[in-house]
């Protein structure tokens, strides 16, 4: 009985003591692929970076997750040849390059978010491009795009320092927050008052027929 | 001569076209309406739920929520928090509450901004980060909903946001409408704990406008992330 109640109390005490620990911020390997992510790229010699949007939605991302050093590796390998890919692209921006060469940047892409076990989509009609962690949620959102390091943009609100640079500008960080949009429905209306009137005519004109 | 084509024609189709001409009509006249509206379908539901439904919301269909209520004695006794100890809410969560006393508005706050997020309170932009990190804020709401009070905001008020693991104040220091493309309306590579707020302007205008109202605001107290205690 005594050993039964100091086993007892003793499983009571650590499960009072358990302590609710979460995906520990940024550790060292995820900082290694932001660094990376930060670092600007060259294409036709226009210095490019990814918008600081983007950057942070990476790192609200590993906020909740561990990253190991082995992932860390890979991916920060598959930037680099992504980077390279795109300086030898003779293209000056990501818009420039052909189908191609968009599909070989997706592939990329896509390897990166593999290592992590996330996926990634690109919806056409709307240029979208979305990284799903594994459990479906949206992690990344925005247009597949980088942008130029001007010295306006990276003047007094930007973070600049040697090759990291991060540019000011946002991908696509401001939404639509207005109501709906009347336009369409005045659209319809409009068609709908032709095609009564155009009933009205056609009627008009067969009774004169008959007549 | 031509007039008697026509009545040939007409005796051919023997009435049919009484019929058929109209099933044509409202056809057409269905699915430019369809195509019309759709998209805005959702929007004017949930606005029509704001005003005229009496059911509580159900958040399990839509979203998670993870907003548990930190009270302001614990919250007052906590100065700086360890990044480890914080449940980092997911896009599309619900992880705390918005409240703007003097403009009336009280919200639930989201972890992104979709369209989900939008319908059912505020969504935090998640290329930016959460209170108390020390980076940018960005939130944005429906200028005919959540966000409408945005339109009595003085310089000066209080903002409060309360999340699971702590409540924060910040002040209000300015407005400005800019374009909604405007790339200098807010810094999202600040280093430095800042709020901006924003809904579509002008206020009350139905339609997709061009134009934003941003509100700023500069921190004044919550527990800091110890972005170093792993």
């Amino acid at each position: 009985m005594k050993k039964l109640s100091v086993i007892l109390t003793s499983v009571l005490l650590v499960a009072m003591s358990v302590v609710t620990v979460f995906a520990a911020g940024i550790n060292d390997s995820e900082q290694a692929v932001l660094d990376e992510l930060k670092k600007s790229v060259n294409m036709g010699g226009t210095t490019l970076v990814f918008p600081a949007d983007y950057v942070n939605q990476a790192e609200s991302y590993y906020n909740t997750i561990d990253m190991t050093a082995e992932e860390s590796e890979e991916i920060v390998g598959i930037i680099k040849e992504g980077k390279a890919y795109l300086e030898k692209s003779g293209a000056s921006s990501i818009a420039e390059l052909s189908a191609s060469q968009k599909q070989e940047l997706m592939s990329f892409a896509e390897r990166v978010a593999a290592v992590i076990d996330c996926t990634v989509s690109y919806d056409k009609a709307t240029k979208t491009f979305k990284v799903f962690d594994p459990d479906g949620n949206a992690v990344f959102t925005g247009e597949p795009q980088l942008v130029a390091v001007s010295a306006e943009e990276s003047g007094n609100a930007g973070n600049s320092s040697g090759n990291n640079t991060v540019a000011v500008v946002d991908g696509n960080a401001v939404k639509t927050t207005g109501g709906f949009d009347l336009t369409g429905v005045a659209v319809a209306g409009t068609v709908f008052a032709v095609l009564v009137a155009g009933a009205v005519v056609f009627l008009i004109k067969s009774n004169r027929e008959r007549m | 001569m031509s007039g008697n084509k026509y009545r040939h024609k007409h005796k051919r189709l023997g009435g049919k076209s009484f019929i058929i001409l109209p099933i044509i009509f409202c056809m057409i006249i269905y699915f430019a309406l369809f195509a019309a509206v759709n998209p805005y379908l959702s929007v004017v539901s949930t606005g029509m739920r704001l005003f005229f439904s009496d059911k509580t919301k159900d958040y399990s269909t839509e979203f998670d929520n993870i907003f548990v209520p930190v009270s302001e004695e614990k919250n007052s006794e906590t100065k700086e928090l360890a990044i480890k100890d914080i449940e980092f809410p997911k896009y599309g969560n619900l992880f705390g509450k918005i409240i703007i006393e003097d403009c009336g508005i009280e919200s639930d706050l989201f972890y992104g901004d979709s369209e989900v997020s939008l319908r059912n309170g505020i969504g935090t932009y998640n290329g930016s980060f959460i209170p108390g990190y020390g980076r940018t804020i960005l939130l944005a709401g429906h200028n005919n909903t959540y966000f409408n009070g945005l339109k009595n905001v003085k310089k000066g008020q209080e903002v409060i946001i309360k999340t699971s693991y702590g409540n924060y104040k910040y002040k209000i220091t300015g407005t400005a409408v800019k374009k909604a493309k405007d790339r200098k309306a807010f810094d999202l590579s600040a280093e430095y704990e800042n709020l901006v707020m924003y809904t579509c302007y002008p206020f009350d205008e139905i339609g997709l406008t061009e134009y934003r109202f941003f509100v700023y605001g500069d921190y004044v107290s919550g527990p800091i992330i110890n972005k170093e205690d792993k």
